[in-house]
């Protein structure tokens, strides 16, 4: 197209036509754009244009066009809208400058994008931080940020600040690396457990329904994590169970362990002392692993009243009832470490009452005699007598 | 800064065919709230036992597993338990 002049801004004007189908009794016709009067239209009847204004061929306001005859049925009858120009205007590549905008932009939208004409969805701060939900860059400040040095900030007031959805299959969920090396991953396996993982050759844990399993390689595995080393332990372990050593069987587990104190006394056979007073040094200290008992004591009396108490003598109040490794006989003895001012025959050695919380004293007339039982007779009734330092060793219940 | 000493029955075990009770006792020194150490004691007490000076709690266990037939039992066991 040629132009007299300067040529104007790229802008091309497009006539509107409109065309009428006349049948020779209509005069009023409806225009398809409004116009103010009808000068603003050019008006052909057989290609012959008629003259606008009133008394004229025709008249126009609004959307009426109205013909002072009925033009005649079959005749080409078509308008041209002057007053209305149709235009396309295409501004060039890179001429629309951010002064010719207008801020902010309200209700944008694009293929992919659309901010919903909500307030402030997305900034990118002068750091060229990716802000999300906030307009300042500050990972305590709810939102998402992805900064530009690589940082990604996850923030959320009272609700989870990361939610990681794997669909379908069992796998990572989270990859760690460093330097472009895998170093760890996170993800499910055997349906809905979660790992925790190192690369292939470092050691993993495996959360299943009720146990915390090791996990290497994507795997389960057996006897090869160790759990601490010699030098880099855990601290304190607290279970409620057993530990299982040198196999996985009961005759494996050590299902206790406990230290306490327990007071020794001396009982005899057949009814009680009158009384018994014990020396104010009186100790009595235990050791439980798994079921043995380890029970120390240092026994002396001060004062002893016998009254009616008679027959064997026994060393009473352990801290545990001793168990019953056979319905027949008592299986549990030993030495005594010191026996000294008693009124009689001297404790050597004792053994373990089953199913009771006492052991029954024993001395030794000679040095390859039987051992017999120690009587009340034998017992001193001063102060700081029948001392013995001993400790006894049996099976619990 | 308190120090305060406390005691508590921390285990009631009833154990073996002669219904033996076991009492861990525990005693729990505390400053201002903060446990500094605890320690146990134990013992054990048998069917026909006096039980009057035990804890109430230990004393109902003790009602409740020493029925007639254990206490007689249990005297029948201590009569012939020294014999090897």
């Amino acid at each position: 197209m040629g132009y007299i002049g300067n040529t104007p801004a790229e802008k091309y004007i497009t006539l509107s036509k409109q065309t009428f189908t006349p049948d020779s009794s209509t005069v009023a016709f409806t225009l398809d754009n409004p116009v103010a009067n009808e000068n603003e239209l050019a008006l052909f009847v057989n290609n012959v244009r008629q003259e606008p204004g009133s008394g004229k061929a025709y008249t126009a306001t609004g959307t009426t066009l109205t013909m002072s005859e009925a033009p005649t049925s079959g005749h080409a009858m078509y308008a041209i809208y002057l007053g209305k120009t149709m235009a396309t205007n295409t501004p060039a590549d890179g001429s629309v400058t951010g002064a010719m905008m207008s801020y902010p932009l309200t209700g944008f939208e694009s293929t992919g994008i659309d901010d919903n004409a909500t307030s402030t969805a997305i900034t990118i701060d002068s750091s060229g931080n990716l802000l999300v939900g906030k307009t300042s860059s500050n990972g305590s400040i709810a939102g998402a940020e992805l900064r530009a040095n690589g940082r990604v900030f996850g923030t959320a007031d009272d609700t989870v600040p990361l939610f990681l959805n794997r669909l379908t299959s069992e796998g990572d969920i989270v990859t760690l690396r460093k330097d472009g090396n895998e170093i760890g991953l996170l993800g499910v396996d055997f349906t809905d457990n979660l790992y925790i993982s190192g690369n292939s050759t470092h050691a993993g844990l495996n959360f299943g329904t009720a146990s915390v399993v090791p996990y290497k390689n994507g795997d389960n595995i057996d006897a090869t994590i160790d759990w601490g080393s010699s030098a880099t332990r855990f601290k304190d372990l607290y279970l409620s169970g057993s530990v299982y050593l040198g196999g996985t069987g009961s005759a494996n587990a050590l299902d206790d362990y406990e230290e306490g104190t327990w007071t020794p006394t001396y009982t005899t056979e057949t009814s009680s002392f009158t009384s018994i007073t014990l020396d104010s040094d009186n100790r009595g200290f235990y050791t439980k692993i798994g079921d043995v008992v380890f029970a120390q004591c240092f026994l002396r009396t001060d004062a002893i009243t016998v009254g009616g108490a008679s027959g064997d003598v026994y060393v009473d109040g352990f801290p545990f009832t001793v168990a019953v490794e056979d319905n027949t006989v008592h299986t549990a003895g030993g030495g005594i470490g010191l026996s000294r001012t008693f009124a009689g025959d001297v404790p050597t050695s004792y053994y373990c009452i089953r199913n009771d919380t006492k052991a029954l004293l024993q001395y030794r007339t000679s040095a390859n005699g039987d051992s017999s039982d120690l009587n009340v007779n034998d017992l001193a009734t001063g102060t700081n007598s029948n001392l013995i330092i001993a400790t006894f060793i049996y099976k619990a219940q | 800064m308190a120090i305060t000493k406390e005691t508590s029955i921390a285990k009631i075990e009833v154990v073996g065919e002669y219904k033996a009770v076991q009492i861990a006792t525990d005693t729990v020194i505390k400053e201002d709230g903060v446990e500094l150490s605890r320690s146990r004691h134990r013992k054990v007490v048998h069917p026909g036992d006096d039980i009057s000076s035990e804890d109430a709690e230990v004393q109902a266990v003790c009602n409740a597993v020493w029925t007639d037939d254990v206490k007689a039992s249990w005297l029948t066991f201590k009569e012939s338990q020294n014999n090897l």
